[in-house]
């Protein structure tokens, strides 16, 4: 008889276990439908509160990983394959159409596509976060950012998987490491804050209009390859230059592409990225807490 | 229990905007940019507004229980959500002391690939319990819920019965405060209805303040003592059960 796993609860969730539940903000027991005052609480409750659940949503996102390869032999292990089996055969082509080595290309065109899969993957899927939730939305009152920190957390976990894929390609392409490849720190932190506001508005208005779901996946498309991943900016000539300095893409995607390859991001990247950071927020937090109060009704 | 449980509504009113009928993207950019001057009346944005509550004045403290009665769309789940703090309402004021435990849809977050195992500990964390508190309670829901070793596989190999046993057990472990029904909670499996019928006591006896919708004068005569009925989103009658009961069989002849 085949004995099956009991999953005690401290494998599922990081850390140790906690007898004492954290002090956390209480929430105004007074509902005021005049008070915006009270609505901006209740957002800022919203993301104090989320991350205090974060047993809750980091151990939903390992389940939700888990589930989606169950029955699978090779499990999340699929990510990765199906990505090297993409950037491998894509960089035997591409190399030969541009006259490049595949030992030059292929590292140049993983360090592209790990981060554009976890922005693209992350931005896609919070357009349905809210919508995939409606029976919790609809039952009870709980800090709705759990969806937004739970899809955040998932795309991190498969992007720092496929980072060790890529190490071991990396190691085999010869890429020069240098204290600059420690860059991907900051890189990695700056972009998950900009995934972040773009994923709230996203998932905001997809529930509002439902139009956005198809706009935002058209556009993830379009994105792809109007965004320098397959092909460096510097081969962008004359004013088509533009479409790499105006897109945050690019610039989120190379604040992480540089460092991988063992070179320093240009100034202009980060500061592109820190001051969308700055201003998406401000916008994405501003649109969340005048609207935090409706999303049941939009259903 | 820290504080007493209270429930306190002020002139609550909802409105629902109805989407989908006619406002969507298009036609808000259209009414935008045309100041809604081209569209006809019917399409015009948020033309459709259902009011669902109207003037909602209610008090309820610690050791009361009310059963909610009415027709279809009479507004007794959307009031329960008021209850619950998922729609916030569109004018007056609520108040709410007490922890709140809302079993509005039959399990909150279950999900069918996961192992009944997870869902306890998922499902229990969503009614408000630590990781630490549903471990603890789990080996108790699993032993009531008679699942045995089923408990490892995924839910989706269940029968109907197995699913609304496990349902009914977790929903039933937990310490309610402010507890809000609708419908009453399911078991519909007949060797368990008198385990279950038994647990349901145990877990009203616990409960600070039960609210709870039914259309059976029967479900609510034997859970509450008070009712309220509610008519287009109105209150049309409150006191004690069998009075009310009596308004809402006038109510249901007169059509």
């Amino acid at each position: 008889m085949h004995r099956w796993p009991a999953y005690p609860a401290s494998a599922l969730v990081a850390g140790g276990t906690e007898t004492m539940r954290p002090a956390r903000p209480p929430l105004p027991p007074l509902i005021d439908a005049a008070s915006a005052e009270q609505r901006a609480r209740r957002a800022r409750w919203d993301f104090v509160e989320g991350v205090a659940l974060w047993k809750m949503w980091s151990r939903g996102s390992l389940i939700e990983l888990r589930r989606r390869y169950k029955r699978t032999v090779l499990g999340p292990a699929w990510v990765t394959i199906s990505l090297l089996i993409f950037g491998g055969t894509l960089s035997v082509v591409w190399a030969g159409l541009w006259h490049q080595n595949v030992v030059d290309f292929l590292p140049f065109l993983l360090s592209g596509l790990i981060p554009w899969t976890m922005i693209s993957a992350a931005i896609g899927e919070s357009c349905g976060i809210f919508l995939g939730g409606e029976g919790l939305v609809k039952n009870q009152q709980f800090p709705y950012t759990i969806f937004l920190y739970g899809v955040l957390t998932r795309n991190v976990l498969i992007f720092g998987h496929n980072l060790i894929a890529y190490l071991i390609i990396a190691v085999a392409c010869g890429v020069h490491v240098s204290f600059a490849t420690l860059l991907f720190i900051p890189g990695t932190v700056l972009v998950i804050i900009n995934c972040g506001w773009i994923c709230l508005l996203v998932a905001v208005l997809c529930l509002r209009f439902r139009d956005f779901q198809q706009m935002v996946a058209s556009l993830l498309q379009i994105a792809m390859f109007v965004t320098p991943v397959f092909w460096a900016a510097s081969q962008l000539q004359g004013k088509r230059a533009i479409i790499a300095d105006v897109n945050i893409f690019y610039h989120m995607i190379d604040i992480i592409r540089q460092p991988l390859l063992g070179k320093v991001p240009s100034e202009f990247s980060y500061l592109f990225c820190v001051v969308s950071a700055i201003v998406g927020w401000f916008i994405a937090y501003r649109l969340y807490a005048s609207k935090r109060h409706r999303l049941p009704y939009w259903f | 229990m820290p504080n007493e449980s209270h429930i306190q509504l002020d002139h609550v009113g909802v409105d629902f905007p109805i989407f989908g009928a006619n406002k969507n993207l298009r036609i808000s950019i259209i009414a935008g940019l045309t100041g809604g001057k081209i569209l006809p009346k019917s399409m015009q944005a948020n033309s459709i507004i259902v009011k669902a509550l109207d003037d909602i004045n209610l008090e309820l403290r610690s050791g009361d229980r009310v059963g909610l009665i009415g027709h279809n769309g009479a507004g007794k789940s959307t009031l329960l959500r008021v209850l619950a703090g998922v729609y916030h309402p569109t004018s007056g004021q609520i108040r709410i002391e007490g922890k709140l435990t809302p079993l509005l849809s039959q399990t909150p977050g279950i999900e069918h690939e996961d192992t009944g195992y997870d869902n306890i500990l998922t499902v229990g964390m969503l009614l408000g319990m630590s990781l630490e508190e549903i471990t603890a309670k789990a080996a108790e829901i699993i032993e009531f819920s008679g699942l045995g070793d089923y408990i490892h596989l995924p839910i989706r190999t269940y029968s109907s019965g197995m699913q609304a046993r496990l349902s009914f057990s977790i929903s039933t472990s937990v310490d309610p405060g402010i507890l809000l029904l609708d419908e009453g909670i399911g078991a519909a499996d007949a060797q368990f209805a008198e385990k279950a019928a038994k647990r349901v006591k145990q877990l009203i006896e616990k409960t600070e303040i039960l609210v709870l919708a039914s259309h059976s004068d029967a479900l609510i005569g034997s859970m509450c003592e008070k009712a309220l009925l509610m008519h287009h989103g109105r209150v049309l009658e409150y006191g004690p059960v069998a009075d009310v009961a009596l308004a809402y069989q006038k109510l249901f002849q007169a059509g």
